[in-house]
């Protein structure tokens, strides 16, 4: 019976809310101030909350514009399917968890957290923009990076140049698709951002698209990345074309000592390399041989192991989340992003391809033979397409220990795309 | 536009082919002239 009694008076209690509202005061004029602000009544609160969730900005967005709706529901799928990329299938996992996680934070309705204002757009502004951020990992990456295997085989070099091919022929590959599909419109900076996918190095992919057309750079990480994690499967077929069972047999001479001062001394000798031939390229090049001098010295462990460490992992978090950021629908879903996802595959297959001829051509001349499936490794992506020449190079012959070998031009490939990345950077004061 | 990607291109890799061959020089370079210090190294280290 009290039971009875209590919803009752609450359902009465309710019925005058919603008949009358909550209005304890008179609603002041615009000159006072204002006494005690009032509630509309609870059915329009309810109404309002209704209009104020996720659900219904996806189902009837502000503006009549499909990205809005039902483009934002589309990146969240997106955003998901990165997530399950880098959990389920273990793809760039590192970068991907965050990438995904701050694509869906980014169509996330009624908040707009990429815009002025929001966390994601603060994050972008001043880690991406400004290129802090791909800088810093680049810092990392030098930290951990040995170029002994380059350094006991220098010639090997020339393979890690022959790979960033890739770039330049998908800059013109980008150029090709402004031309002959509708829909479709690169200019050259653009075209420029785009062909340095093939460089298959994730920072310096961000670092340049971020420098020369900001807008692409959610889409160029993206396939940047998800290519990078897909060298196992997208390099194989390509140097099997290239080369026969017999070449893929080629035995390499053991790789000999290389000493502490010359491992001192070389990325001192490249950044002043880069400084007299190629000053575009410092940014890169600078914290990429800064990181491995501090590696390499030996007196500030401290400091490389922090970068190797917690340095780099703060920064990948961030950077992560600052490209997702970027891949609002508004952005994301367009022609430009099917043509820049389809480039980035061409890209890779031609680095590749160009390495592999190029060991092929150097086998032409006399000297020490080179196995054609190092040449594949000049596509940066380090050490993952070493590591596919590795495999390949086993499955031709079980005793074939190619890995040491192949980070020769896999660490002189982010040295190449470094330097292509320099060459593009220069654009930006050319273009008349 | 084509055109423009392409003088740029070989631009590009012409660069990026004379920076590795340099690079390749001065690897050498410092190799022979640094040879006796890890030499040094080498039997200190056996």
């Amino acid at each position: 019976m009290k039971k009875k009694l209590l919803v009752a008076v609450f359902v009465a209690m309710g019925l005058c809310f919603l008949a009358e509202g909550v209005s304890y005061s008179e609603t002041p004029d615009d000159t006072a101030e204002p006494v005690f602000q009032s509630l509309p009544s609870l059915g329009r609160l309810l109404v309002n909350f209704g209009e104020s969730t996720g659900l219904f900005s996806f189902i009837s967005p502000l503006t009549d514009n499909w990205v809005d709706g039902i483009g934002r529901v589309a990146m969240v799928i997106i955003g998901l399917i990165l997530l399950y990329l880098a959990i389920k299938k273990n793809f760039e996992p590192l970068l991907l968890v965050p990438i995904g996680f701050g694509a869906i934070m980014t169509n996330i309705p009624v908040v707009n957290m990429s815009d002025p204002g929001g966390v994601l757009y603060y994050i972008y502004i001043v880690g991406i923009k400004t290129g802090v951020f791909p800088l810093l990992i680049f810092m990392g990456v030098g930290a951990m990076t040995d170029f002994g295997p380059m350094l006991a085989n220098p010639k090997t070099a020339i393979l890690g140049a022959a790979a960033q091919v890739g770039i330049f022929s998908t800059l013109i590959g980008a150029l090709a698709l402004t031309d002959f599909v509708p829909g479709i419109h690169f200019n050259l900076l653009e075209a420029a951002s785009i062909g340095i996918i093939g460089g298959a190095d994730g920072p310096t992919a961000i670092f340049l698209s971020s420098q020369l057309s900001p807008h692409l750079i959610g889409p160029i990480a993206v396939a940047a990345y998800s290519y990078m994690a897909l060298v196992p499967i997208i390099q194989p077929p390509i140097v099997r074309l290239f080369t026969n069972t017999e070449e893929r047999k080629i035995k390499m001479q053991q790789l000999r000592y290389v000493g502490r001062i010359e491992k001192i001394i070389f990325p001192l000798s490249v950044f002043i390399l880069c400084i007299l031939l190629l000053p575009s390229a410092s940014p890169l090049i600078g914290f990429f041989m800064f990181g491995n001098l501090m590696k390499e010295c030996g007196v500030v462990n401290r400091l490389s192991e922090t970068v190797q460490n917690s340095l780099i992992n703060i920064v990948t978090i961030l950077l992560g989340l600052g490209v997702g950021a970027q891949l609002s629908a508004g952005q994301f879903l367009n022609m430009a992003t099917l043509g820049i996802l389809f480039l980035g595959v061409v890209a890779f297959s031609i680095g590749t391809a160009s390495g592999v001829i190029m060991a092929k051509i150097m086998n032409v001349f006399p000297g020490t033979k080179i196995n054609p499936l190092i040449g594949s490794a000049g596509v940066s992506a380090v050490p993952m397409a070493a590591r596919v020449s590795q495999k390949m190079g086993m499955q031709a012959d079980p005793r074939n220990m190619l890995l040491m070998h192949a980070m020769g031009p896999n660490v002189a490939g982010v040295i190449g795309s470094a330097v292509a990345a320099g060459v593009l950077l220069t654009l930006k004061g050319l273009i008349v | 536009m084509i055109l423009e990607g392409l003088k740029l291109a070989f631009f590009g890799i012409s660069i990026v082919f004379l920076f590795l061959i340099i690079l390749i020089m001065v690897i050498s370079l410092s190799t022979a002239l640094l040879k006796p210090f890890v030499e040094k190294e080498k039997l200190k280290k056996k």
